[in-house]
């Protein structure tokens, strides 16, 4: 199993019940799978969690979507201790708030200020919209095409090595392949669509890295026997 | 797919999120392998002050290369790193042009007890040798009208990549034209811009804050409570700097939002719902004093600075009312004073005239030292600037 994946689906969680934007979850996890991977193997002693919310909140400046470092704070608490009252703002509260704006400059800095993120979701977004045009209106109403590709997307954020491996374009095309496979879309009259849509697409590829992605999500997942 | 956070918190001892003296020590023993330390440069100068802190001359250690520091502000600390400086990053890192200050890397200090174990980051630039404001304020220092052409055309380039890029620099006045000594105009301080947001129909369109631009830059749609401007905003400075270059000063120098308003009614003429549509759907519209029956006379008065038709056909038209009326940078540039005779031209004679670097803050003298316009600040409420001796220089 990918090293640090729970801390990827945390930040995921935490993203999702702050209700910030798919592309500010996307850049904290792109963000934080970067600095971990900078981080010298011995160097261990910082909580992989705080980092996680170090990440969220940067990410929320990054993507132009201002998160309250008040509201990070308690709600990765939450998410890592669901079993516990929420927390007391008290000194361990004022403590762990610090934490976060402290790490927050520790990742600046592992990261060279590098934070120009490309994301899939616009391209997504973009072929989605392309999409539609090609299908009748019966057609694209009956299966919940968008929120199948979109969901996927956000999903495959629990593998960061795999999303950063790929181009954005192509990994927007491998979500939009697997929500068409799941929903059986064909289109008789463009069978080669991923690549009017992105030149760089072969089928061979097409298959190789659909496959891949859904092992990498999803198989690993079920042999965890929390599941 | 939902993730299993229970599992997590056995993991989890509390004391490892806490600030404790172990995490302090390892911040300040980190080494940054990604991030320069400000002592590979030698401080010479200090260069520049301002809202937005301090700009230093500087050399660097191993290369000798001259550049300029901008030593970011860290006010609000218990927010981590202040986005606006992030923003200012991000774009610059965007925004690779000639005709835009050039970035080279982001410097830090080291985090010691000494500092209560903040660092202090750095912006790194390349050194520009001058900049527009400080040139006009030197008498001896004359543009030819092919020169001119030449810094406008740079100008509008510049301000065509920023807008392109879907920024708005909201900061534009002379002293953030920079002239490097090879006579290549940049446009500087990105510490106000922002990206433009996108419009989502059916959401209600993002607000921006119109305490933006210095004062005396600044367009009516801002002084008239405008908060969903556009890149319009930037074209009506680049017209208030145009005119300068003739008058040497800027030319409406209002001490307040309600004066400057005045002085803009003086020149581009009333304003009402017939010379700027819709313009009494802006909020402070009714509310602020607008005095009526001025006829526009931006030609006539400029005329006796400007000799040249065409410029003063450009200027009228940058300093239109109607923010959708005034010219963008696109049109700029194809507006006929750039493709008539004399051609604009580069800056190489009048660079080899200079002797000195000439920065408006180094500079003992000229009108933007005499009178200090209201500088253009995020969530500072609005002071009246202490008007120091008259304004000799005003022009308007």
């Amino acid at each position: 199993m990918l090293k640090h994946r729970k801390v990827f689906e945390y930040i995921m969680e935490a993203g999702v019940k702050l209700e910030a934007k798919s592309s500010t979850v996307a850049a904290a996890v792109v963000i934080c799978y970067k600095f971990l991977n900078r981080m010298p193997p011995e160097e261990s002693s910082v909580c992989p969690y705080t980092i996680g919310a170090a990440c969220l909140y940067l990410a929320g400046k990054v993507e132009e979507d201002m998160l309250k470092i008040r509201d990070v704070t308690n709600v990765c608490y939450r998410v890592i201790n669901p079993n516990k009252p929420p927390i007391e703002v008290d000194e361990d509260y004022w403590n762990l708030r610090e934490g976060v704006g402290r790490l927050e400059y520790l990742v600046l800095r592992t990261m060279g200020f590098q934070l120009q993120l490309v994301h899939p979701h616009k391209f997504l977004l973009h072929y989605l919209v392309t999409l539609k045009h090609w299908l009748s209106p019966s057609a694209w109403e009956r299966s919940p095409l968008a929120e199948t590709a979109w969901t996927l997307l956000r999903d495959a954020y629990a593998r960061p090595d795999w999303v950063t491996a790929h181009s954005p374009q192509t990994v927007a095309i491998i979500c939009l392949n697997l929500a068409l496979r799941i929903h059986s879309v064909d289109f008789p009259l463009a069978p080669e669509w991923y690549r009017i849509l992105h030149s760089e697409m072969t089928s061979k590829k097409l298959i190789t890295l659909s496959k891949e992605l859904l092992c990498k999500l999803y198989e690993e997942q079920s042999a965890d026997p929390r599941g | 797919m939902a993730s299993q956070p229970q599992s997590l918190s056995n993991q989890l001892e509390t004391d490892q999120q806490k600030v404790t003296q172990n995490l302090i020590n390892y911040v300040e023993s980190f080494k940054f392998p990604y991030i320069n330390d400000i002592n590979n440069y030698d401080r010479m100068l200090k260069i520049g002050q301002g809202t937005f802190g301090e700009v230093f001359k500087a050399k660097c250690k191993k290369t000798g290369k001259i550049v300029a520091l901008k030593k970011i502000l860290m006010e609000n600390e218990k927010e981590g790193f202040p986005i606006t400086a992030l923003r200012e990053i991000k774009m610059l890192q965007r925004l690779k042009d000639p005709n835009i200050t050039e970035l080279l890397e982001i410097c830090s200090s080291k985090a010691t007890s000494y500092n209560r174990g903040r660092s202090t980051f750095y912006l790194v630039f390349t050194f520009c040798e001058h900049d527009l404001a400080g040139l006009l304020s030197n008498q001896t220092v004359k543009f030819q009208l092919a020169e001119i052409k030449g810094l406008m055309k740079q100008l509008f380039n510049g301000l065509y990549k920023i807008h392109m890029s879907r920024i708005l620099h909201r900061d534009m006045k002379a002293a953030n034209v920079l002239i490097s000594k090879e006579g290549v105009l940049k446009l500087a301080d990105f510490g106000l811009a922002r990206p433009l947001f996108k419009t989502v129909p059916g959401q209600p369109e993002a607000c921006y804050t119109n305490r933006v631009v210095t004062l005396w830059y600044r367009p009516p749609e801002l002084l008239l409570g405008e908060r969903q401007y556009g890149t319009a905003i930037d074209n009506w400075g680049a017209g208030c700097i145009m005119a300068e270059l003739w008058t040497r000063s800027p030319i409406m120098q209002g001490e307040t939002e309600q004066r400057q308003l005045t002085l803009i009614s003086q020149l581009c003429g009333s304003i009402n719902p017939t010379t700027w549509e819709e313009v009494e759907k802006l909020p402070l519209y009714g509310k602020i004093d607008l005095p009526q029956s001025l006829r526009r006379r931006v030609v006539e008065r400029l005329n006796s600075y400007v000799k040249d038709a065409a410029a003063l056909d450009l200027i009228d038209n940058l300093l239109a009312l109607d923010p959708r009326k005034r010219l963008d940078a696109d049109k700029a540039l194809d507006h006929r004073f750039f493709w008539t005779d004399p051609m604009p031209t580069d800056l190489k004679r009048l660079m080899s005239t200079l002797q000195h670097s000439m920065f408006e803050f180094t500079a003992a003298h000229g009108p933007h030292k005499r009178a200090h316009p209201q500088q253009a600040t995020v969530n500072v409420p609005a002071k009246v600037p202490a008007v120091q001796g008259h304004m000799h220089d005003r022009v308007f």
